[in-house]
């Protein structure tokens, strides 16, 4: 880690303006990869957003649980009090936060195992308790959720509108969580993800970092949901199972834990095109992408991200380890 | 007025009473040695003090604070120091990085500002950093700094421990078996930095079982055994204390101290 870099606000802003354009031409694919591209932006982000709870030394399998939260929060502002879809967006994320802090405080007592089952435990709890609810539209969920209205040249009525919003989330959750690996907040989820007890010697509170580490992931994971409800169109009980926490997972260890926002990218962008092109081999879907994950962590057990360290090794001395 | 002032600590797991009543004093710029065999109960005392087990009895007061039942990040914000017995390093970062970890403590920018990378947390970051590099230059691993804490050859990771402890001002040290896996030379390169720290006003409170850096750096041992302080001295009249040869060395048939 180079603490002393300087960041120069030129390279920055030609980096935004570069990726800006980028995203932009993303919009003019066609449709396929336009629904491959949302879907890679949405995993990321959902990704990244496990990876943060990974610093503070924690495997949560309940992301699904804020997505459905999102989701549902979303779909209920939306359909039931005729909330405008920006201001849905946050309320749902901001809702995700908190009960994520509420949560939080209880479940994060737990560690490593403990925990796990308890996340899980979260997320099925929240699903069950949606579809029990009569109000929620139970069973069945919620459908019929409007369109947004265009922003400007953003249309989404169209796959390109919503594309764009999914890569501004990503973009915003990557640069928040790039942010924060680079300073204090992220050198300190760090300590306590690898020794809580010398790190509480040091005077670090670890419950405190345990649950902003938590809230945060929330917030981003129910801002991805709160988007993905309405760009579907509808919410159900069914679409929040397990196997959404688990994506989160695959992606983040696929790309290499290692790199809180290249790993999720790249691990995202092999998970959704397979996904997507192994719609043709339907008996053979699991067993594939089963295989692929089985030998993305053989051969390169630090995710996608070590891929030039391992096959090529051409790093300049001193190359910020971080960024591999 | 005493540095750290402990009346009666009790503690217990299940029917086990690891400390039973102990009394402990420790002037300002003192160095007391706690010894006593294995499982007599000195790393149980260190973490009542800091906070990382409850006491069942018992007060312990810092400064006329009374600190008893305080949670570990608090006690250490007062200025209390310490190290473990087994080494514990932040694994995966560098010795610079880890460095760092000890000023937490000292900064008082918050989340946005970090996130943001304003002026003042840019400020207390190169404060952090100089800090770091400076100490790391007083405990001889400036060489060190951009390795791995992880590969560290074992002794200078102890070095490390208490490195990381001194980043932000402490009153005292508490140091579990700082000496335990070091050579001779660095035995001695340690107690020397120790006794530099004294000098500037740190006291310290050690266990150790190398007796005879312990003869010579203390001003006053504590013996514990079972639980239970069984003689406290300089080292002179512990060394001889009937008592404490008994307590490590176990006696002949008939000649038991009463």
């Amino acid at each position: 880690m180079h603490i002393a870099r300087i960041n120069s606000a030129g390279k920055v802003l030609l980096a935004i303006v570069l990726l800006g354009l980028l995203a932009f031409a993303l919009g003019f694919l066609p449709n396929r990869w336009q629904q491959i591209c949302i879907m890679w932006a949405i995993w990321s982000t959902v990704g990244m957003s496990w990876l943060v709870i990974l610093r503070v030394g924690e495997f949560s399998v309940g992301q699904a649980g804020f997505l459905c939260i999102g989701g549902y929060s979303a779909a209920v502002l939306m359909l039931k009090f005729n909330c405008p879809f920006w201001l849905a967006l946050i309320v749902s994320a901001a809702t995700c936060a908190f009960v994520a802090l509420v949560v939080g405080v209880i479940i994060l007592r737990l560690k490593g195992l403990y925990f796990l089952v308890i996340s899980l435990v979260f997320a099925e709890i929240v699903r069950l308790t949606i579809a029990a609810s009569d109000y929620l539209g139970a069973s069945e969920g919620l459908f019929g959720i409007p369109i947004p209205n265009n922003l400007w040249f953003i249309k989404f009525s169209t796959k390109q509108g919503w594309l764009y919003l999914f890569i501004f989330i990503l973009a915003l959750a990557g640069f928040t969580f790039r942010r924060m690996e680079k300073s204090r907040i992220g050198r300190i989820y760090s300590y306590i993800g690898a020794s809580p007890d010398l790190a509480q010697s040091f005077g670090i509170y670890y419950m405190k970092y345990r649950v902003q580490a938590f809230v945060i992931s929330a917030f981003f994971t129910g801002l991805v949901g709160a988007a993905m409800g309405v760009y579907l169109g509808a919410v159900g009980p069914e679409g929040y199972t397990f196997y959404y926490s688990l994506i989160a997972q695959i992606v983040a260890i696929l790309g290499g834990v290692g790199s809180i926002v290249l790993g999720p990218l790249l691990g995202s962008a092999l998970y959704t095109v397979f996904d997507e092109y192994l719609v043709y081999v339907p008996g053979a879907r699991s067993l594939i992408m089963g295989g692929l994950l089985l030998t993305v962590i053989f051969f390169l057990p630090e995710g996608l991200v070590s891929v030039r360290r391992k096959f090529l090794n051409k790093f300049p001395r001193g190359f910020p380890r971080k960024f591999i | 007025m005493a540095l750290i002032e402990i009346t009666n600590l009790g503690k217990s797991f299940g029917g086990n009473r690891a400390v039973d009543g102990i009394d402990i004093e420790l002037q300002p710029g003192e160095i007391v040695g706690l010894v006593g065999p294995n499982g007599a109960g000195k790393s149980t005392i260190f973490n009542l003090i800091t906070g990382f087990l409850r006491p069942n009895s018992g007060t312990i007061k810092f400064k006329g604070d009374n600190i008893t039942g305080l949670r570990p990040d608090q006690i250490a914000k007062k200025g209390i120091g310490r190290t473990f017995q087994i080494t514990l390093l932040f694994h995966g970062q560098t010795v610079l990085e880890s460095m760092l970890a000890g000023h937490v403590r000292e900064e008082r920018t918050g989340f946005w500002q970090a996130l943001l990378n304003t002026g003042a947390y840019r400020q207390e970051r190169a404060q952090a950093f100089e800090k770091s590099v400076d100490t790391l230059q007083f405990m001889g691993l400036t060489e060190w700094k951009d390795t791995l804490v992880n590969v560290l050859p074992c002794g200078l990771q102890r070095f490390l421990g208490i490195a990381q402890v001194i980043m932000s001002p402490v009153e005292i040290l508490l140091l579990d078996e700082p000496l335990t896996g070091l050579n001779e030379e660095e035995i001695s390169m340690l107690l020397g930095k120790l006794k530099q720290l004294r000098s500037q006003g740190i006291s310290i409170l050690l266990i150790e079982h190398h007796m005879k850096a312990v003869m010579s750096f203390c001003d006053r041992i504590v013996v514990i055994n079972f639980g239970q302080k069984i003689a406290e001295g300089t080292p002179e009249r512990i060394s001889t204390n009937p008592t404490v040869i008994e307590a490590y060395l176990g006696c002949k048939r008939g000649t038991r101290v009463s």
